[in-house]
């Protein structure tokens, strides 16, 4: 080997073996993995992932690739690019390189239309670096930007693995789908920047923890334990996605439900009061072990989540009657809307299982703008050009049914089960606002409450889901065990679907 | 003491247990009506009912403290 090729070689391993030994020690000691070790957990075995800009800051020893490992990986036989940062460097803080390989990275995952990989170690802006220049183009200012133009156009998934402060936690919550690491946290100020501009007083888990992202602010779709948990994750999520907007998801073998159909029936209360859990329902539907719960630990009252129907991936939107009744608050609507969004971007076909008394009301949801939230679930739902099949497994009442793809929102097909109610209201309140006086001016108790039970029976018989049937409000009423046939059916039917819209920029509801 | 919380707005339809019961973490304490739906309401600790604050047929708000449970 010549002299120049020995250089390059000798130069390559000094910079693949990261930050000096304390910042491998500092590494360890959080329990986390070395950004080598890590990234080789992704990708497909044998093939090790490639990269671009590794000389990045090379005059400097410390400063080994300038703290991010960029470049392309292969997982099941596609290509993934990925920015990783390494936190043995300068605790992964984005320096000007940095910076430069992360968004020559995201440019060319939007060229390629390949989807890209964050992993993200980073105690920030490399605040001596910066001065004012992180406002600059070429800047960390920057990332953020791309993510908004990469958007929908590439997938783009998150891994977020220690704590993460200001700016940089853009990275994260800009991301499609966001895992975390339980000890991990995010946070637009440290708990010391917290401290210094109000006075309060909080742990890093407190203000910005996993758990409370998951649970409260919505904005981690899943937790996890290990480095190895966290690769598996994101490789399965990528099987749900395709490359790019302009592609469908990869099919799959079909397989067989976990749980037999004809079980659906028995599984849904004869008591439209009565809770159950949906998932009972989806393991009927959805073929075995394909199933993934989205977002799972926030506003569980609304589900969301991929799976297979048939060998194609779909996203479900169901009510879950489990949790608060089914009934929609603006969470859920946001949770709804923003799966809704996710899927109709990627081409992911939409099931809709409908079983909810409707968007709460009161005080406190009306001040958290279940109007303005709930408008923008229906918004998301009008929108999607995507097929849609919408199941009124049980309870449809109110505007909920408007969110969750009702007949209005031209579904490609509105499947009803024989449990199904359809109603602006449940018949006690409906006998209450229409016929308050009337009943109230029966002065014998047991002459109203004959007279209560007459109406309500009356108002029942008028949403009978045979009549309903009958007049075409559903498509068809299927025998519930026919229901995994049908979906299989009419997600191929409508696989090449077209929709036409008006011109037009884009909506004002976001 | 650990507190059990409504879990959304509505009527107290059942309280499930008294002062002086010990329940498991994750037992139904007490039913809420909402939305005409029935909202179970599960403990999150196991423990000695200490005390009931709100009776059937009350209106509660989200979050409110129906139970007080001695771990």
């Amino acid at each position: 080997m010549g002299e120049r090729e020995r250089r390059v070689l000798e130069e390559l391993a000094r910079i693949q073996r990261g930050g000096p030994p304390r910042g491998h020690e500092k590494q360890r000691a959080a329990g986390k993995l070395f950004v080598r070790d890590r990234l080789a957990l992704f990708f497909d075995d044998g093939e090790p992932f490639t990269e671009t800009g590794r000389f990045a800051r090379n005059w400097d020893a410390e400063f080994a690739a300038d703290g991010v490992v960029t470049g392309t990986g292969t997982i099941d036989g596609r290509t993934v690019f990925f920015v990783a940062n390494d936190y043995t460097v300068k605790a992964g803080s984005v320096g000007r390189y940095h910076a430069e390989k992360t968004l020559r990275t995201q440019r060319a995952a939007l060229r390629a239309r390949k989807p890209i990989l964050y992993l993200v170690d980073s105690s920030g802006a490399r605040i001596d670096e910066t001065g004012g220049h992180h406002v600059d183009p070429g800047s960390i200012g920057e990332f953020y930007y791309l993510h908004s133009i990469m958007s929908g156009a590439v997938p783009q998934i998150g891994v977020l693995y220690g704590t993460c402060f200001a700016g940089t936690a853009y990275t994260p919550v800009f991301t499609d789908l966001l895992i975390m690491m339980r000890d991990a946290a995010m946070a637009i100020a440290s708990p010391r920047m917290v401290e210094m501009a109000i006075g309060q007083k909080v742990t890093a888990e407190a203000l910005g923890g996993a758990e409370m992202h998951a649970k409260k602010s919505g904005s981690a779709h899943f937790v996890v334990d290990t480095e190895e948990e966290a690769a598996a994750l994101a490789r399965r999520l990528l099987s749900y996605l395709p490359d790019n907007s302009d592609l469908a998801p990869p099919m799959r073998p079909a397989r067989d439900p976990a749980r037999d159909p004809a079980e659906i029936d028995a599984l849904i209360p004869e008591d439209p009061n009565k809770p159950y859990d949906v998932r009972r329902l989806i393991e009927a539907i959805v073929d075995a072990d394909s199933f993934l719960e989205v977002r799972a630990q926030y506003a569980a009252e609304l589900l969301t989540g991929f799976a297979r129907i048939g060998g194609q991936v779909v996203g479900i939107v169901a009510n879950q009657p489990a949790v608060k009744g089914g009934t929609i608050f603006p969470e859920s609507a946001d949770k709804g809307a923003e799966f809704v969004w996710l899927c109709d971007a990627y081409n992911i076909p939409l099931l809709y299982l409908v079983d909810t008394p409707g968007f709460m009301v009161g005080t406190a949801v009306e001040q958290n703008a279940v109007l303005r939230r709930g408008r923008k679930f229906i918004y998301a739902t009008s929108s999607a050009t995507v097929p849609r099949v919408t199941v009124i497994v049980r309870k449809a009442y109110g505007a909920g049914i408007y969110a969750m793809s009702g007949p209005a929102y031209h579904p490609d097909v509105t499947l009803a089960l024989p449990s199904a109610e359809i109603a602006v209201m449940g018949p006690e309140a409906a006998i209450n606002a229409v016929y308050y006086n009337k009943i109230q001016a029966v002065e014998d108790p047991e002459a109203r409450a004959e007279m209560v039970k007459r109406l309500r029976e009356e108002y029942r018989a008028g949403y009978d889901i045979f009549k309903l049937a009958g007049e075409l409000v559903v498509d068809e009423l299927i025998p519930p065990r026919e229901l995994r046939k049908e979906l299989v059916r009419y997600f191929q039917i409508f696989r090449e679907k077209q929709v036409e819209r008006p011109r037009r920029k884009h909506g004002t509801i976001l | 003491m650990a507190e059990i919380k409504a879990n959304i707005s509505g009527t107290v339809w059942k309280i499930l247990v008294q002062p002086g019961d010990v329940v498991e973490a994750g037992q139904e304490v007490a039913i809420l009506e909402s939305m005409k739906m029935e909202i179970p309401v599960t403990s999150d600790y196991g423990g000695t009912v200490v005390e009931v604050l709100r009776g059937e047929g009350e209106f509660v708000q989200e979050d409110e403290t129906l139970i007080r449970v001695e771990p």
